[in-house]
């Protein structure tokens, strides 16, 4: 079992399933069934194989595990090395995690052209797994690079009205960012002559270099976070791009570049990171709170979202860089529960703009009178975004809040008022739609949840809840890791 | 001396030579059917001549006073006559469609292939400018294939003028560097010592045969001609515009740069730095509106020359391997995409709009996914061959101290982007206007999918390649 390469095979399985997805035939809707089953089918199997992953991983060890190497370039022997740890471990059970949920609402939201978008979207998973597992840094770019083809698609022939304009945007702000990543690998490259994730780890680059090479990369992250001021292609993405391309977006995209800044930024460039560390929480105090004022001001309810995902990711720049144990612990969880939290909310608001074709706030009112169910799972998830008690977004916003007053006092106090402000627009938004009566609008009748969006919605809030109440289900898995990031820095 | 007259060095050029002879006497004398005779002759003359390089010992290095073949010319010879029964193979159903049979066509590219054969080779000023003649000659006429039409002949005739006064820049620049050695020799000018009094008049004669060739390779500021020649030339023929001479030029620059005007290496680094930094600008930003298919990829050519150039500025065996490797690349690419653009045809006329393009991916998936692939690794997108080019372009830059040349290619890499995924978007975003379809050539269409695989599964070869291309001892010191 030890020598079996686990990894290679998650990252092949779903390549598997997009190839069998150009080969199917038939009638045209039997077509689009058997796809949808298909890429449901495949991406269960995955989310087996990870929890396999799981199971056989040692947590004691922080290590990486079930590693895998092939020589690709001779040049900086560059190669096809894969390995895990805890936090890349957490990563890809997430990603494995949402996928079904997105597959299982591909009949609901995708109405032509099934082939396509479930070959993007098997390409997506396997390319985002390839992102969490590299170990080699060059590999870790052409994983993290090539995720733009299938979600420039996705957005672009499945998205809303200006969706073109979005996916040019999404893509070339993107690519903009990554080419000095890309400066910055090969520069790295040059000087230590290895690409490997683990030698460099271990390689001491000269400060001024490092300063230099932190900030390549740091355009690169801080755009795929995204944090403030590089975030403005994201709202535009998110109220152009299908449901299902919202949820993977905001659920597993955005991590990465959250991850980056943990696989990357830290381990191999210390010195410049805490240098940075201050003005890397700045911007995060202000993208907490800049971005939390702008969200009030929203009319469009997925723009809305989006300036809170930018927000709450704003929470997991500044924990990560408290560097701190707790502050990165907190934003790791975070960036989980954040995942499971706008996947759901996102799915709402696919779930609504299905039966009425409006994101625009003031076209609903008085759901909870109409759509009871949705209304009270949907009050849950608002819940759990601003960090209620209980839920899991509590937890990751307390731990970073904390890891930061540790070393940032000021900071601290600004990123905790964002905490505040987020209660006041998600509150605003919920009494808005949910709770308002407008005498001058007839009140909108609509449907409420049917069988599978109640049973997708539902598992959402229960795991969002199972996370605020078990925290430790992910905070003891990654411990040993954290602890691990932090040995450069003492 | 005595090699003078030795024919095994000349084998495949004599080959060619007489090949191309006995196709116009045939062309000339038979009744029907010419173009196909004469097809399928210069054919065999190029497998021929290709099978004499292959077969005959690849490592036959000879040399006489002003032609020398090493491993590396044979090399690049056996890929230009490959490309070129390439380009012919694939052409055909676009000669045929177009009434452009005439039994001129192959005629003229086995004389432009000949003077590409002796340009690779020619270790003499004037051999080189000779064959750089031969070839362009050719191309001037091969241009003016479509002779009912006024965009062709304009172009023609635009190529032709320009063209030549870069030819007599070049032979300008050659006797002066002749009035300073004495001699139009690689050997002799490059032992021969320069010194304060001859610096200056020697660098003119360098600088004039720099722009001569810049010319030839079309990169900025001396690229003015390259949209209006591609897109008036027919298909066919900009295919061949677009590559194989190209490929030759840079070799003889690689050649021209290395042996004579060595000494000058400072001098030349900053003319070449100054006209890959305008070629990466010029063609990526010029290439964003346009809406010909074919003056879209000329831009795109000017901007890809501009990367190749990076590769020779940093002159290192790193750095001319990865110029070689970007042109392999960047060559089967483009020879994909105009497969791709000779194939596209609606209702017996060639479609050269872009937006004609609307829809093409719902009535043609499989193209349409041959070109996202060509695209994007011409944008250098990973994981397609085309990003491990520009990665080892970028490599070389920085290991020879040019970071700020790879900051601004990435700069530039990132804007061409723009016009391959506006590409991408016209085939898969917008909605068709008419329901006419597209009547797809077989031979075009395979060639498309051959071309698209190999940019894909280029990863698992890449480290083969690169390991052959240096060994090829480009610099051949």
């Amino acid at each position: 079992m030890v020598s079996f390469p686990i990894l290679s095979s998650i990252i092949i399985t779903p390549l598997i399933g997009a190839i069998i997805a150009l080969f199917v035939k038939g009638e045209e809707k039997a077509i689009s069934k058997n796809l949808r089953e298909l890429a449901l089918w495949t991406s269960l199997v995955e989310l087996v194989l990870v929890i396999i992953l799981i199971i056989q991983f040692d947590y004691n060890n922080s290590a990486f595990q079930f590693i895998e190497k092939k020589g690709i370039l001779n040049k900086f022997s560059i190669s096809y090395h894969l390995g895990v740890d805890a936090i890349s471990l957490i990563f890809i059970l997430l990603t494995t995690f949402l996928f079904p949920f997105c597959f299982f609402y591909t009949k609901l939201s995708i109405k032509f052209r099934t082939r396509e978008f479930v070959i993007a979207m098997l390409f997506l998973e396997a390319l985002t797994i390839g992102v969490f597992c590299s170990l080699d840094i060059v590999l870790f770019y052409i994983f993290f690079e090539s995720l733009l083809i299938p979600m420039f698609l996705i957005i672009g022939i499945w998205g809303g009205k200006n969706r073109i304009f979005s996916s040019f945007k999404f893509f070339l702000y993107t690519l903009a960012g990554s080419v000095f990543f890309l400066i910055s690998i090969i520069f790295m490259a040059y000087t230590s002559n290895t690409t490997s994730i683990v030698e460099l780890d271990n390689y001491y680059f000269d400060v001024y270099i490092q300063k230099w090479l932190w900030f390549g990369m740091f355009l690169s992250f801080a755009i795929k976070v995204p944090m403030w001021p590089f975030h403005t292609w994201l709202p535009d993405a998110h109220v152009e791009a299908p449901t299902i391309g919202s949820m993977i977006l905001a659920g597993i995209l955005l991590k990465v570049g959250g991850f980056a800044f943990l696989r990357i930024s830290l381990p191999i460039l210390p010195e410049a990171s805490s240098y940075f560390s201050t003005f890397v929480v700045f911007l995060s105090a202000i993208a907490v709170v800049y971005t939390s004022l702008v969200a009030f001001a929203q009319t469009d309810i997925k723009k809305l979202i989006a300036y809170s995902s930018v927000a709450h990711m704003g929470y997991v720049t500044a924990g990560i860089f408290s560097l701190t144990e707790i502050g990165i612990q907190g934003s790791l969880f975070q960036m989980i529960s954040h995942g499971i939290v706008s996947a759901g909310l996102f799915l709402s608001i696919g779930i609504l703009y299905e039966r009425t074709g409006s994101r625009i706030l003031k076209d609903y009112n008085l759901l909870i009178k109409s759509m009871p169910i949705f209304s009270v799972l949907f009050i849950i998830l608002v819940l759990s975004s601003v960090g209620l008690p209980g839920t899991s977004g509590f937890i990751g916003e307390l731990l970073v809040v904390l890891g930061i007053f540790k070393n940032f006092l000021i900071f601290g106090i600004f990123v905790s008022t964002g905490i505040i402000l987020g209660a006041i627009y998600m509150m605003s938004l919920v009494r808005k739609i949910i709770f308002t009566i407008d005498k001058d609008i007839i009140e909108t009748a609509l449907i409420d949840l049917k069988g599978l969006e109640i049973s997708l919605m539902l598992c959402l809030v229960a795991f969002t809840l199972l996370l605020g109440l078990y925290p430790n289900i992910i905070l003891g898995f990654t411990e040993i890791s954290t602890i691990n990031l932090l040995t450069n820095f003492k | 001396m005595e090699n003078f007259f030795n024919p095994e060095l000349y084998l495949p050029e004599i080959t060619i030579f007489f090949g191309s002879l006995l196709c116009i006497v045939i062309g000339a004398f038979s009744k029907n059917k010419k173009y196909s005779k004469v097809y399928i002759l210069s054919l065999f003359t190029l497998l021929i001549s290709g099978c004499f390089i292959l077969f005959s010992d690849i490592s036959f290095e000879g040399s006489s006073n002003i032609f020398v073949n090493t491993i590396f010319t044979n090399i690049v010879k056996l890929f230009v006559i490959s490309i070129s029964i390439g380009i012919l193979y694939v052409s055909h159903g676009y000669i045929k469609n177009n009434k452009l049979n005439l039994f001129e066509y192959p005629i003229l590219l086995l004389f432009a292939i000949l003077g590409m054969l002796f340009m690779v080779s020619a270790n003499d000023l004037l051999l080189l400018y000779v064959s750089i003649e031969l070839q362009s000659l050719s191309l001037y006429v091969l241009v003016a294939l479509n002779r009912d039409s006024l965009k062709s002949s304009e172009a023609a005739l635009k190529y032709f003028i320009l063209g030549s006064i870069a030819s007599a820049i070049i032979l300008y620049g050659i006797s002066m560097t002749y009035s300073i050695t004495g001699s139009t020799n690689y050997e002799v000018i490059s032992s021969f010592i320069f010194d304060k009094s001859n610096f200056l008049l020697s660098s003119f004669g360098l600088i004039l045969i720099l722009s001569g060739l810049a010319f030839k390779l079309s990169a900025a500021p001396f690229h003015m001609w390259t949209p209006d020649v591609y897109e008036g030339a027919p298909s066919s023929v900009t295919t061949i515009l677009i590559t194989l001479p190209k490929i030759v030029v840079l070799v003889a620059l690689i050649k021209l740069l290395n042996k004579p005007f060595f000494f000058f290496e400072s001098l030349w680094q900053q003319i070449i730095i100054t006209i890959t930094v305008l070629s990466m600008a010029v063609g990526s930003i010029a290439a964003l509106r346009q809406e010909n298919i074919k003056r879209l990829f000329a831009y795109g050519t000017i901007a890809n020359i501009g990367y190749v150039l990076v590769g020779i500025i940093s002159n290192s065996a790193l750095g001319l391997s990865s110029a070689i490797l970007y042109l392999v690349i960047y060559t089967l690419a483009s020879l994909g995409v105009f497969s791709f653009i000779m194939m596209l045809r609606k209702e017996n006329t060639q479609i050269l709009k872009l937006q004609a393009l609307a829809g093409f991916s719902q009535s043609n998936s499989l193209a349409a996914v041959c070109m996202i692939i060509l695209l994007l690794s011409m944008a250098g997108i990973p994981p397609f061959a085309g990003f491990f080019a520009k990665f080892y372009i970028f490599v070389s830059a920085v290991e020879s101290n040019f970071l700020f040349l790879a900051i601004i290619g990435v700069i530039f890499s990132v804007i061409s982007a723009f016009y391959y995924l506006k590409i991408i978007k016209i085939m898969y975003m917008d909605n068709q206007d008419d329901s006419s379809s597209f009547e797809l050539d077989n031979r075009m269409f395979l060639f498309l999918i051959v071309v698209s695989i190999a940019m894909l599964i280029f990863i698992f070869f890449a480290n083969d390649l690169i390991s052959f291309i240096n060994s090829l001892n480009i610099r051949n010191k």
